[in-house]
């Protein structure tokens, strides 16, 4: 079966994200993902898209953006695009869990949490396409 | 569904805070404003009462983690209570076991703010 695929804009504004991640919520659940899944599809998407939109627009205008969104019995697919300057978010070393919270630097948590929470991921550069690309395998606990 | 945060002092030495709804990017800077007004009281212990949080995100973990560190450099400490599963499995994503004590009942918190509250009584 094909998956179906939904395209969302994502906006310049950090203020707007909640709304792309209300449309994100009930594209899955209405393409029957568990109530679970569906709460870490939206904490993945909120971290990816806050970086993007915090990031992507520290070089003047906001850049073009969306998440190509697609669902299948098997699993959830994020395809993140944006304008910005290249970044790969995976190559963003994970925070050090291990020092006491009072002398860990705070940061760097969005993209560990997105990362611990999906099954596959991939960044590529095209042409001036930042491409992300997080699988969630549906019916695991990952 | 934003946050609801309300706030409730049953013990001189303690303060409750009770989150409902979505910790995230959109409603943490509520929170802060609440935690930084709590800041300056002089409570020794700030109890999150997690029972009615469905959502939490880096954001959210951020503020907490915010009054963690402002409750240390007074030697106070926060205290979670009755996360959800969701919510627990953020928590341990990012290791925060250290975040303070963590209580999964109501009553186990009580029974330790008891103990507390006898040894503040007993050290005056």
């Amino acid at each position: 079966m094909k998956a179906l695929e939904q395209v969302f804009r994502i906006p310049s504004h950090p203020s707007d994200v909640t709304g792309v991640l209300n449309r994100v919520e009930e594209f899955c659940l209405a393409h029957g993902l568990a109530a679970d899944t569906t709460s870490e599809v939206r904490l993945v998407a909120e971290e990816v898209l806050t970086n993007i939109v915090k990031y992507a627009c520290d070089g003047g205008g906001p850049p073009a953006a969306e998440l190509r969104l697609s669902a299948s019995p098997q699993s959830v697919r994020m395809e993140f695009r944006d304008e910005g300057a290249p970044f790969n978010p995976l190559d963003v070393p994970a925070p050090d869990l291990n020092h006491r919270l009072e002398s860990r630097a705070i940061g760097g948590l969005g993209i560990h949490l997105a990362r611990s929470l999906v099954d596959e991921a991939s960044y590529f550069r095209e042409e001036h396409v930042n491409i992300l690309v997080l699988i969630k395998h549906v019916g695991t606990s990952v | 569904m934003a946050l609801t945060i309300t706030v409730t002092g049953d013990r001189s030495f303690s303060r409750t805070v009770h989150l409902k709804g979505r910790l995230d990017n959109e409603t943490a800077a509520a929170l802060d404003a609440q935690l930084d007004t709590l800041a300056r009281s002089s409570v020794n212990v700030l109890v999150f009462d997690l029972a009615d949080l469905e959502y939490i995100s880096s954001a959210g973990l951020r503020s907490i983690f915010g009054a963690q560190r402002t409750m240390a450099e007074r030697s106070g400490r926060i205290v979670l209570v009755s996360a959800r599963p969701q919510v627990q499995k953020v928590f341990d994503i990012v290791r925060a076991a250290d975040l303070g004590a963590v209580f999964t009942s109501i009553q186990e918190l009580d029974a330790y703010l008891d103990t507390m509250q006898r040894k503040v009584i007993d050290g005056q």
